[in-house]
């Protein structure tokens, strides 16, 4: 007996001097979806799949360029419409099987294909031969622009140059392992089942729980992956992710809004508080199918009496930007605000024009209904343009919170007069917000249309040269948001930020957690 | 006994039915799209293929008794929220976790407040009953929302003692299953001291009384027996809504229940998930007062079950 114990104090004395070499780096983040969501093709692009499968190229949001992943490097043709990607070599999946260029061929045509129904298949759609496939027009998969050369060599033809497209890449058209999807079914992303080529890959898979990402050894750039281990605690309410943080469980937590103040003001906190830009879009739209907004003159009225940057000031206070354009700072497009495009606050000139259009003092105005998707800070804000609007115009508004999704369809089919909005950067240039969102053929019926406005996105998305693109998304900007006023972009918001000194964490303005940039210091 | 409880489980049958129709008509008729999330309004082809693959595009007739026909079979669906996981895998996942939490929160809720509203009963308008109706007052009027990170702070951040949320461990369970169960622990405190006032100045007590039963004997035997009937009655849906889950706990101490699957499937419109977790609270619910009605019988035997009894 005593015999193996000394045995056992030799065996663990042993262990513990071995332990620095043999030590896992560990990183531990909350997570406030169900971890489920990580097949990047059917679903919108969330961290846990931003680990595991890699695009053709990735964009530096820090240094603001497209940089090589999947693909080592690419030519664009003259006339920039063919795009060559060339692959890196001895890179294979975490089963062994090579990365080649058909995996890729395969992802494009599973996102266009409608038997996938992919989400995002739209933002494809530049692609020679994917709108027709993704409208069941053409059911031969082959036919979209996207080929295999050979091994390492992918093709891709566009129906139009688009500047754009390069950097849009970052985040969609991931390679997936047809084997596995094809064995597997939508079950392939199971722990059991998944085969990726990213930096992690999933080991372990508790639904609304945990989500457990290791290092794949298999990857191209595994030597430079530091953090071994990643554990994804699903934690749905921010408050006690705080309150994870401050006990040391979580290595790195977003600020609640309510807690900015104390941690900006506690000592220790603060030291570890970090705020920073980020790529999204708080806006309002007018509904302009409707009496009173129907009129331009009221719109830009309504947009002179909305104090910005008290908003960012008393409200969020959590280092958001007033946005007197649409484009967030850092894509390709955003407008200076040296430009002077948009409306700035001028209560008198609002009431001026309120007055011009048939309203002085706000006599006569409808009872107008500001709705926005029921949250604290959305109703907060809501509340103090209600109150600007009261004071500056005489106007009365009524405060509408809307739960659920089908908010944004309420909206775009004109239920309210004013309507809370945001938008998230998919890909940083501007052709992401403006053709997706606001130009006649995709926008939504109920904000204003111009012709001028749409032919400027259509010639910005296909211009090569970068000064005259920010011309014409300036214009395009000052035609929209200025002369038309028909969607009022209201700030930028901002990262707020905890992160354990021991952790050094990429900050950038991207959407989603890139933990194989991330290192952690023992 | 046991004909009138398989009748009453068939009773489950034409109810679920019913309550799948009135379900199923309210939730396509209420405006909203399951596949347009807040900030991104689909392309109406996207929109179109989405619907194609989980067949949306069918009449809803149709719609309506595919659905009930796979039920039958034993399979309640996709979830178009997580393409990869069915509303029986979802319920097989959460379900039980919702359970645990449900049922520590009804001891709780039971073991908390049934003591003290007796101890008020026994003592009326003495300070041990004010106490115990302050806090009984306190308890309904504190919302979990509020409880919860309070307690998360104290006991947690403060005193170190418990984790401060997540699931796995007993000492998890312990700051949720309070929160859960202190609100209506304070209920079945007000109700037992209630109806235990009324039960001991009834006349079987004074007569338990005049033949010299030990008063503890008078107490337990006599007095909370019957005193207990309408707690009872309180506790089948209150067992059916904890067991099933609650969203505020759940989200606070980020325990991967099924609480949030009742209403995020509402406001997402996941059609598949509103009828499955519907279809399971209404049989829990139905069996849990079933269960109630077989204890009637048994704490008070004038009360029949059945009405054949």
């Amino acid at each position: 007996m005593r015999i193996r114990a000394r045995w056992l104090t030799a065996l663990t004395a042993a262990l513990v001097l071995a332990a620095p070499i043999m030590a896992q780096t560990t990183l531990n983040v909350s997570l406030n979806q169900d971890p489920f969501i990580i097949d990047p093709t059917t679903n919108w692009l969330y961290d846990v799949s931003a680990n595991q499968f890699v695009t053709l190229v990735g964009y530096d949001f820090t240094a603001g360029a497209v940089i090589p992943a999947g693909a080592e490097s690419w030519t664009v043709s003259d006339d920039g419409t063919t795009y060559t990607f060339t692959l890196r070599e001895g890179w294979t999946w975490s089963d062994g099987t090579p990365v080649t260029a058909d995996d890729y061929v395969y992802s494009f045509q599973r996102i266009v294909d409608p038997a996938t129904a992919a989400p995002m298949a739209y933002r494809l759609y530049v692609i020679e031969g994917a709108q027709a496939i993704n409208q069941g027009e053409v059911a031969d998969l082959t036919t979209l622009g996207v080929r295999a050369l050979d091994e390492r060599t992918v093709q891709i033809d566009l129906i139009a140059p688009a500047s754009w497209f390069l950097s849009s890449l970052g985040s969609i058209g991931h390679a997936v392992p047809r084997w596995a999807i094809e064995a597997h079914g939508d079950q392939w992303t199971l722990p059991e089942n998944i085969v990726v080529n990213g930096p992690y890959k999933l080991t372990q898979l508790e639904p609304e729980n945990l989500a457990v990402l290791e290092k794949n050894p298999t990857y191209f750039a595994a030597d430079d992956v530091q953090i071994d281990v990643v554990n994804l605690y699903v934690v749905p309410q921010e408050s006690t992710a705080m309150a994870l943080y401050e006990n040391g469980e979580i290595d790195t937590v977003d600020v609640p809004a309510s807690d900015l103040e104390r941690v900006r003001n506690a000592p220790e906190l603060s030291a570890e508080y970090y705020n920073g830009p980020r790529f999204v879009l708080y806006y309002y739209n007018f509904n302009a199918l409707q009496a009173p907004f129907d009129d331009v003159r009221v719109r830009r009225a309504f947009a002179m009496a909305t104090d910005k940057q008290a908003i960012v000031d008393f409200i969020t206070r959590g280092g958001e930007v007033a946005a007197p354009t649409l484009t967030p700072p850092g894509s390709v497009g955003h407008v200076d605000p040296s430009a002077g495009v948009g409306i700035p606050f001028d209560p008198e000139a609002a009431r001026a024009l309120l007055a011009e259009a048939g309203y002085p003092g706000g006599a006569g105005l409808p009872t107008i209904t500001l709705a926005f998707n029921a949250s604290e800070t959305h109703s907060r804000i809501a509340q103090a343009v209600q109150q600007m609007w009261q004071n500056e115009l005489g106007a009365t508004v009524e405060l509408q919170p809307v739960e659920g999704s089908s908010y944004a369809q309420m909206g775009r089919e004109g239920a309210f007069s004013v309507w809370r909005m945001g938008w998230g950067m998919d890909y940083p240039d501007a052709n992401n917000i403006h053709a997706e969102l606001f130009t006649s053929d995709v926008g939504i019926a109920a904000i204003v249309r111009n012709a001028e406005y749409d032919r400027l996105i259509a010639e910005a998305a296909i211009e090569s040269d970068p000064a005259r693109r920010l011309e014409m998304y300036t214009e395009a900007e000052r035609i929209l948001v200025e002369e038309e006023a028909g969607t009022m972009p209201i700030y930028w918001y901002a990262e707020n930020l905890l992160v354990k000194p021991y952790l050094e964490r990429i900050q950038s303005p991207s959407l989603n957690r890139e933990f194989w940039k991330w290192s952690v210091r023992n | 006994m046991l004909t009138v409880v398989v009748r009453r489980v068939l009773s489950l049958v034409p109810v679920l039915f019913v309550i799948s129709v009135v379900t199923f008509v309210l939730m396509t008729a209420v405006p909203g799209s399951p596949f347009s999330t807040e900030d991104k309004p689909l392309p109406p082809q996207i929109q179109a293929n989405l619907e194609a693959y989980y067949d949306l595009d069918r009449p809803l007739f149709e719609q309506y008794l595919t659905y009930m026909g796979n039920v039958l079979r034993g399979d309640l669906g996709p979830s178009y929220m997580q393409r990869n996981r069915s509303v029986n895998d979802i319920i097989a996942a959460h379900l039980p976790v919702s359970a645990v939490l449900g049922v520590l929160g009804l001891a709780v809720a039971v073991l908390v407040g049934l003591p003290m509203g007796i101890v008020s009963a026994l003592r009326p308008n003495t300070w041990i009953d004010h106490l115990a109706m302050f806090f009984a007052v306190a308890g309904v009027s504190v919302p979990a929302m509020t409880l919860g990170p309070l307690l998360i702070w104290f006991f947690a951040l403060e005193l170190g003692w418990l984790p401060v949320a997540r699931w796995g461990t007993w000492q998890q369970a312990v700051l949720p299953a309070i929160t859960l169960g202190i609100g209506h622990a304070a209920v079945i405190a007000r109700l037992t001291r209630a109806s235990m006032l009324q039960v001991v100045h009834e006349d079987f007590i004074r007569t338990a009384r005049a033949k010299g039963l030990p008063e503890s004997r008078v107490v337990v035997k006599h007095a909370l027996r019957n005193a207990l009937i309408p707690v009872v009655t309180i506790l089948g849906p209150l067992f059916a809504a904890l067991v099933t889950g609650s969203l505020v706990v759940e989200q606070i101490f980020a325990v991967p229940g099924l609480g949030r699957y009742f209403v995020d499937s509402v406001s997402g419109r996941d059609y598949p998930v509103i009828m499955g977790t519907t279809l399971l609270f209404a049989t829990v619910l139905v069996v849990a007062n079933l269960v109630v009605d077989i204890t009637y019988a048994v704490i008070d035997p004038r009360i029949g079950i059945g009405g054949d009894a």
